[in-house]
């Protein structure tokens, strides 16, 4: 049997989060029902789209995020279709929705009335800032969980403005969390019949989860010492991304790893300059070591492609790797021998590259295409 | 009243750095007896600090990782002093033991017998070196469910390279598509995103694949491998570059559906961050910046239209934000439904009136690093409290564990003290304690 087969998940709501946390349970086997407005979800409207040819079935986003769902339409503006809904819940293990606090409620479909037909059920509500709270009415976006609730204000240069990470990522993570905290919610009620409703909020995790936020924000408490843009780059050693013949490599040197990189490099200028610092360690904290590294270290790499650099210091054991871009990686042979894309026939679209599983068990992890909107209303309403 | 699903499940944490001791923290949130097991003989960086014990020259010079000790202070054992352990150790058992020896070995086997989950993301050999691969632990425990967690994975051609989070998010594309659009990938700090990630997937796999022994009666092996997990967060960027072969280059702050950027805010160094997804929230911001003449453009009328001209509006919400303070701009936009925050310092989150009010700061004690405030819990809930609990020292639930847990009986025990397995600090390869 497959990992999670035998749950059956509402969502509601739709986004990247929400949807996100869904396609954990439907791509290992669970029976995931998404509840769309009659426009379709809202990343249906979304770019990138397959092609860059614009259409509601089109999104990378959502069929990314969509994988192996079924798609149901309903009004929920609607006193009939908030019926469908309730007699739907009433058979589902999982609700997950991602309206603004007190949506649902208004809706007559809140939490106790959701139990009011299931009585087990496990209601997750992903929202910016959580159920309560000064915030809770408040809106958020993936900036606004990175910036507010991550380390941004320390990433990139000092004499710039903070940078974000790529895309949604903090967005993803939320709905990875969710993910995580619905399971937990659903073996309480599976096993000891306890409903719960979950409550996880895109700001607090930026607060408790991503990059290094958590460590400094622990080091603040320690000793008052804030992270500043930028601390992490420069230094003495080497850390973050340098320059090969045709591309960067991502380094980091620690005074464990100088051995390595002295025998991957072979300079004889700069480890005769590591010799006199192993006879005489005062002499390390000074601009001197950091020029001896990078007169050897620059023309290595810049006489390399990035690949080359890559695997020729790691056979020194020397952590380097070379920096790709998504379309890089798309045809890079590590992925590739793993077998990591999957190509998923679409009819209305044609063949959509799809990505792999996050983890792998046996009989664990499918992939199907995301649905066309609506495409299975009729067969889920019927079957009521 | 209901207990927490983990409540009797066993964990052996085996783990290093950050993605693995997340993933056993969060499977102790929810109950579970996590043990971690270190060896004194082998210092592994970045777990409990750069270096063991680094000299009192070297804090500062390290940066802001090498110095995260309470008061700056190593102290005497600064392997559990260091933020970057006592961030994700709450409520674990700390026992030592040396695998590298075969009596070590025997005692993990004897461990394994009594557990129900080992987690570990070692490099992918090391089980296997240190003679406890899957098949091995599965003959001692056919219902252990092992959780392996290889950045690249455990097979495919760069399976085995080495690296911290930082080189195997830069070879997957996630360091690509992160930076100023006009400047070199060199310009900006590394990214850490690969190993939070696999914390909350990782104890997502574990808590499936006990449900399903619940059904099945065995145990299995998963593999996680680090970086697919992380870069299914970005995975519209990898459909597209797939179907188009857009390289997706970054973009600094902006986004190719939303008008968004971190803009300037009175003071020194303060930001407030602005998305507008919609001509609603386009509608509100330009009603809170009093309507001004400029935003009566045609080509404003449409977010298209926006996005293609976002130079030229950045001017005029930048030179807005620069006269409010960030605070202003964030509960004024906020009250009409846009998306807007401050750009918070670690200060600035422990002082904010939601963060206060939703208990997201929460004191614990660690046994060598005093009383102080953590990040809570990562998600609320109306189930069984989730596990809070006090912070151990290196080696201190020794007695327990292998008292209690394994049986031994004090004869065997001191024979574990006299192997050099069982101490409460690092040593040096002399025997005498770093």
């Amino acid at each position: 049997m497959r990992l999670l087969e035998g749950i059956r998940v509402i969502e509601l709501g739709g986004g990247i989060a929400g949807s996100y946390a869904t396609k954990m349970f439907a791509d290992y086997g669970a029976e995931v029902i998404k509840i769309e407005p009659p426009e379709g979800d809202e990343t249906r409207r979304m770019a990138p789209y397959i092609g860059d040819v614009e259409g509601i079935d089109r999104s990378a986003v959502y069929l990314h995020n969509n994988t192996g769902k079924k798609s149901v339409v309903l009004d929920l503006n609607r006193e009939s279709d908030r019926g469908s809904l309730k007699k739907l819940v009433a058979t589902a293990g999982i609700v997950v929705e991602s309206f603004k606090p007190g949506v649902l409620a208004s809706w007559g479909l809140g939490y106790e009335d959701l139990l009011a037909v299931q009585p087990r059920l496990v209601l997750t509500s992903v929202t910016a800032f959580g159920q309560d709270g000064p915030y809770a009415d408040y809106e958020g976006s993936e900036l606004i969980y990175y910036g507010m609730g991550g380390p941004m204000l320390g990433n990139g240069t000092a004499d710039r403005e903070p940078l974000k990470l790529g895309g949604y990522m903090q967005v993803y993570q939320t709905g990875n969390v969710a993910a995580l905290a619905t399971l937990g919610a659903y073996l309480v009620a599976e096993e000891q019949g306890e409903p719960s409703h979950v409550d996880v909020s895109g700001f607090e995790v930026g607060l408790t989860s991503p990059d290094r936020r958590t460590t400094f924000l622990v080091n603040y408490e320690f000793n008052g010492e804030s992270s500043g843009r930028g601390d992490l780059l420069g230094g003495i050693l080497p850390n973050g991304a340098f320059p090969a013949d045709d591309g960067y490599v991502q380094i980091m040197l620690t005074q464990a790893w100088l051995p390595r990189m002295l025998a991957t490099i072979q300079d004889p200028d700069t480890t005769a300059y590591f010799a006199e610092v192993a006879a005489n360690p005062a002499l390390f904290p000074r601009i001197e070591t950091k020029e001896a590294i990078d007169a050897g270290m620059y023309p290595w790499l810049l006489s390399r492609t990035k690949e080359e650099a890559m695997e020729q210091a790691q056979e020194h054991k020397w952590p380097v790797t070379s920096i790709n871009s998504p379309a890089e990686v798309i045809h890079n042979k590590h992925f590739a021998a793993r077998g990591f894309f999957h190509t998923v026939d679409y009819p209305a679209v044609g063949p959509v590259t799809h990505m792999g599983a996050p983890f792998h068990v046996d009989a664990g992890w499918d992939i199907a295409p995301a649905p066309k909107l609506g495409a299975d209303t009729d067969a889920v309403l019927g079957s009521l | 009243m209901a207990h927490l699903p983990l409540q009797g499940v066993r964990v052996i944490d085996f783990t290093v750095v950050w993605s693995g001791p997340s993933v056993t923290m969060y499977l102790g949130d929810l109950g579970a007896e996590v043990i971690r097991v270190d060896n004194p003989w082998v210092f592994p960086s970045s777990t409990r600090g750069l270096v063991a014990r680094p000299a009192p020259e070297m804090i500062s010079m390290m940066g802001i990782l090498g110095s995260a000790y309470p008061d700056r202070d190593p102290g005497e054992k600064p392997w559990d002093r260091h933020a970057m352990f006592n961030m994700h150790a709450r409520g674990k058992k700390l026992a030592t033991l040396d695998l590298r020896k075969e009596s070590g070995r025997e005692l993990f086997l004897a461990l394994v017998e009594k557990s129900d989950v080992l987690v570990e993301n070692n490099n992918i050999t090391v089980l296997e070196h240190l003679g406890i691969d899957p098949e091995t632990l599965h003959k001692r425990n056919p219902n252990l469910v092992i959780l392996r967690l290889p950045p690249l994975g455990q097979d495919g051609p760069y399976a085995g390279y080495l690296g911290l989070g930082a080189h195997f998010e830069a070879f997957a594309g996630v360091t690509a598509v992160r930076g100023y659009a006009d400047s070199a990938p060199a310009t900006t700090t590394s990214v850490f995103q690969m190993d939070p990630a696999a914390g909350a997937t990782g104890a997502f796999a574990v808590l499936a694949a006990l449900r399903r022994r619940a059904q099945t009666g065995t145990g299995e092996v998963i593999a996680l491998p680090q970086v697919e997990n992380e870069m299914l967060h970005l995975g519209e960027m990898y459909l597209d570059a797939a179907s188009t072969g857009n390289p997706n280059a970054p973009m600094g702050n902006r986004d190719r559906n939303y008008l968004q950027g971190a803009y300037p805010a009175a003071g020194d160094d303060r930001w407030v961050s602005i998305t507008i997804r919609s001509d609603a929230d386009w509608a509100a911001l330009i009603a809170e910046m009093g309507n001004p003449a400029w935003a009566a453009d045609d080509r404003f009328t449409t977010q298209a239209g926006r996005l293609a001209a976002q130079d030229e509006i950045d001017e005029h919400i930048q030179s807005w934000t620069s006269a409010r303070s960030r605070e202003d701009t964030f509960h004024a936009l906020q009250a009409r439904g846009v998306p807007a925050g401050p750009l918070y310092d670690e200060e600035d989150v422990f002082n904010d009136p939601h963060v206060a009010a939703r208990g997201m700061l929460r004191e614990i004690e660690s046994a060598h690093a005093g009383t102080y405030r953590y990040p809570a819990h990562h998600w609320h809930w109306t189930g069984p409290d989730l596990k809070w609990e006090p912070i151990s020292g290196m080696g201190l639930d020794n007695e327990y564990v292998y008292k209690e847990v394994i049986g031994l009986t004090d004869a065997e025990y001191q024979q574990a003290i006299d192997e050099g397995h069982i101490v409460e600090g690092y040593l040096n390869p002399d025997g005498t304690y770093v």
